[in-house]
């Protein structure tokens, strides 16, 4: 078993497909007609994701989501109707991980599904298990970030994205070289991602957001992670 | 016959005329006798007073009569001047030439006083005259700039310059539809050929001794028209191009607002269109989704021969969806764009109702669509296919915006001289505000807009096919308790099943 999916799509012939090739595919699945009844689903069984339709009568996918991530770090992929920027960075903001335009193949659902699922292999790195810097504290261990002691919640995406760059310090790690680290390699292109998540991780770790001092963007190249030795305070412990 | 008959009017009204200037005559002389009677016989005055007395008489005559009997009265009073007051009396003859003077100075005064009155007099009556003009004026600019609905611009020139002015015939030439339009028979009066050459040449075209004019319409030296009056008092000829103005600058008005009709009809159209496309983009991607999912899945995934199926079942109910979905547009945007016609014929209502239920059936996603159809339903008399289509609307509408698994119910019962539908479903409700504008073209809701796909054409579709076939789309609900649509279709060989019939404009 490849992992439980729950599909949340108030189209019956949508979930009836989905549903199909997910399972032929080796996944577990369960659906839900509206963002009520995948609450009632969520708080049942736990999930390893969510497909999120945007567009439904009631509460919306964003709406959805957004209650979804104050409760749970479960991988969440949003269904949208519309190609457009705005579109994929409101998504990307409501918390989701990743999104998909329809109409979509299958190869490429089960590509962003296996992205999501997938978690960086960091502990076959020589990564510490113990991060910290300023009042930040990275257990990669436990996949947990405390701020100033008290525990801040990452989605798996973003917990990803700043354990690899807390993890190589003080290099300009470029857009594509994230990307395909954090997301997989049919990713590379897509800097929208990018900038969501970054300020996402820089709302949870600066003091002041619009003036980072550890998460660096290095203009039209990347982002660099600004370690010095008084922000580690030779704190790390392996 | 008509002519001869023309020409005894004539004749009639000259004899008529050479009658009245007789009877006129025959006054001034009966007066100038009544004050030379007076004068001589009765009060016996002498020759000075008796001038003075003449005097008077001559200015009344100046006063209210004409120049020409004034002068009249002057040259009989003087013969009865010099017959009855200067001696020798009884003869014309005179024997003291100082009394030719007195005759001569009497005559010179009447004569000069007779035309410094009647000038005066004209003078009066030119001025009233202007006035009246005025004030016709005003009233014709008044009632052509208020204009009358519907009706078209010649008319209404013409109607108003005979309401307002003193005229029999008027003719109103349009360079631009080369068309001219007559008031009150007047066509053997104005020809077009005269019309069209005052309109090409832009000069004024006189007859009948002024009481016939062409005058042309000109807009900043373009010639749009010619204007044509007659009659026995038509205005001066600088009060009828004062009157073209007036109507160049109607005709002007009436461009413009022609011009933005179009204009505005065209960004409706634009909108419509684009309203159309937006919603049909979101529409279509639904099943569109499914299928690409499906057929991609069977071409990359090894699936058992049981999943293969339930794919191409997926496929197969998926085109027919798309397919209804082409057939409904087409449908809209033809009914939204362009006057509706109806083929209403006898049907049952029955049909109707079961046929949009079958219809449905595709979006009901295992929910209950009740269907409860009282026995023995008359036969209605509508358009059967536009009727399916306002009833699908409602019910497609009513499942779509209800919660997930809610029952949708039918009701189908006759009620008058009606067949009376109604569509129950159990969603949050419509808020008042939005009630009132629900009906209206490309309205939708606040809390739908934007996310659940819609064009926000079908209620007023709906509403403008059950009205024209005469019945009525009543909507009913409160905050949380649903949605009640009711539709009423009217019987066969109902009296009262003729309704207004409604038409966009």
């Amino acid at each position: 078993m490849k992992g439980k999916i729950l599909i949340v799509d108030d189209e019956p012939q949508i979930r009836r497909v989905m549903k199909t090739a997910l399972t032929a595919e080796g996944f577990t699945t369960a659906e839900a007609q509206s963002a009520e009844q995948a609450f009632a689903r969520v708080r049942e069984e736990r999930f390893d994701l969510i497909l999120l339709d945007v567009n439904m009568p009631g509460m919306s996918g964003l709406e959805a989501c957004v209650e979804l991530r104050r409760a749970s770090d479960i991988a969440i992929i949003m269904l949208t109707v519309r190609n457009g920027e705005a579109d994929k960075v409101a998504a990307l903001d409501a918390g989701a991980d990743d999104y998909i335009t329809k109409p979509f193949s299958t190869p490429e659902l089960f590509a962003r599904v296996r992205a999501s699922l997938r978690r960086v292999p960091y502990l076959a790195s020589n990564a510490p298990a113990h991060i910290r810097f300023g009042n930040v504290e990275i257990n990669s261990e436990t996949r947990h970030v405390t701020v100033e002691g008290k525990d801040v919640r990452f989605t798996p995406k973003e917990f990803d994205l700043l354990h690899y760059l807390a993890t190589h310090p003080n290099t300009t790690i470029p857009h594509g070289k994230l990307l395909q680290t954090v997301w997989g390699p049919d990713y590379g292109n897509e800097l929208a991602y990018l900038h969501v998540f970054v300020n996402q991780i820089r709302k949870k770790i600066e003091e002041d957001p619009s003036q980072p001092k550890y998460l660096l963007t290095e203009l039209r190249v990347g982002y660099r992670f600004a370690l010095t030795a008084r922000h580690n305070s030779g704190d790390c412990v392996e | 016959m008509k002519q001869n008959s023309g020409t005894i009017d004539a004749a009639n009204s000259q004899l008529q005329s050479i009658g009245l200037e007789f009877l006129r005559f025959a006054g001034v002389v009966t007066a100038v006798a009544g004050v030379t009677a007076l004068d001589y016989l009765v009060f016996k005055i002498n020759s000075a007073t008796a001038g003075f007395t003449f005097l008077v008489l001559i200015l009344g005559l100046a006063t209210w009569t004409s120049l020409r009997l004034s002068i009249t009265a002057s040259l009989i009073s003087v013969a009865a001047y010099n017959l009855y007051f200067f001696p020798p009396i009884g003869t014309f003859t005179i024997a003291d030439p100082q009394n030719w003077v007195a005759l001569l100075t009497f005559l010179l005064t009447a004569v000069t006083a007779s035309q410094l009155s009647s000038s005066a007099r004209q003078r009066a009556e030119e001025a009233r005259a202007r006035e009246k003009e005025l004030e016709a004026m005003y009233h014709f600019s008044r009632a052509l700039m208020l204009g009358e609905e519907g009706l078209p611009l010649p008319q209404q020139v013409l109607k108003q310059v005979v309401q307002a002015f003193d005229v029999n015939d008027a003719s109103f030439y349009d360079s631009t539809t080369a068309r001219m339009s007559t008031i009150r028979g007047g066509g053997s009066i104005f020809d077009e050929s005269t019309m069209t050459q005052v309109a090409n040449t832009g000069d004024v075209w006189r007859a009948m001794a002024g009481k016939a004019l062409v005058v042309p319409l000109k807009l900043g030296g373009v010639s749009v028209g010619s204007l044509g009056m007659a009659g026995e008092a038509i205005p001066s000829e600088v009060a009828v191009l004062a009157i073209a103005q007036l109507v160049t600058i109607a005709i002007e008005r009436t461009r413009a607002q022609e011009a933005s009709a179009r204009v505005e009809a065209a960004r409706e159209n634009e909108r419509f269109k684009s309203t159309l496309l937006d919603a049909l983009a979101h529409e279509f991607k639904t099943p569109l989704t499914s299928v690409k999912a499906a057929t991609t899945t069977l071409l990359s995934s090894p699936l058992n021969i049981s999943d293969q199926r339930e794919l191409v079942t997926i496929v197969d109910e998926e085109a027919d969806r798309m397919t209804r979905l082409v057939n409904d547009s087409i449908e809209l945007a033809r009914i939204g764009s362009a006057p509706l016609t109806l083929k209403r014929e006898a049907c049952s209502a029955e049909d109707i109702v079961t046929s949009v239920v079958t219809t449905v059936h595709g979006l009901l996603d295992g929910r209950e669509l009740k269907a409860e159809i009282s026995p023995d339903l008359p036969l209605v008399m509508v358009d059967r296919r536009l009727s399916e289509l306002a009833l699908g609307q409602i019910v497609s509408n009513s499942l779509k915006y209800s919660p997930a698994r809610s029952e949708v119910t039918i009701r189908a019962r006759r009620k008058d001289a009606f067949v009376l539908i109604s569509v129950f479903n159990f969603g949050s409700g419509i808020p008042k505000k939005d009630q009132e504008r629900i009906f209206e073209k490309f309205y939708r809701a606040q809390d739908v807009r934007g996310r659940v796909p819609g064009t926000g054409l079908g209620l007023s579709i709906t509403q403008e096919i059950i009205v024209s076939q005469g019945g009525t789309v009543l909507l009913e609900s409160e905050p949380g308790q649903g949605v009640t649509f009711s539709v009423t279709l009217p019987i066969q060989n109902s009296s009262r099943s003729i309704g207004r019939i409604h038409t966009r404009s």
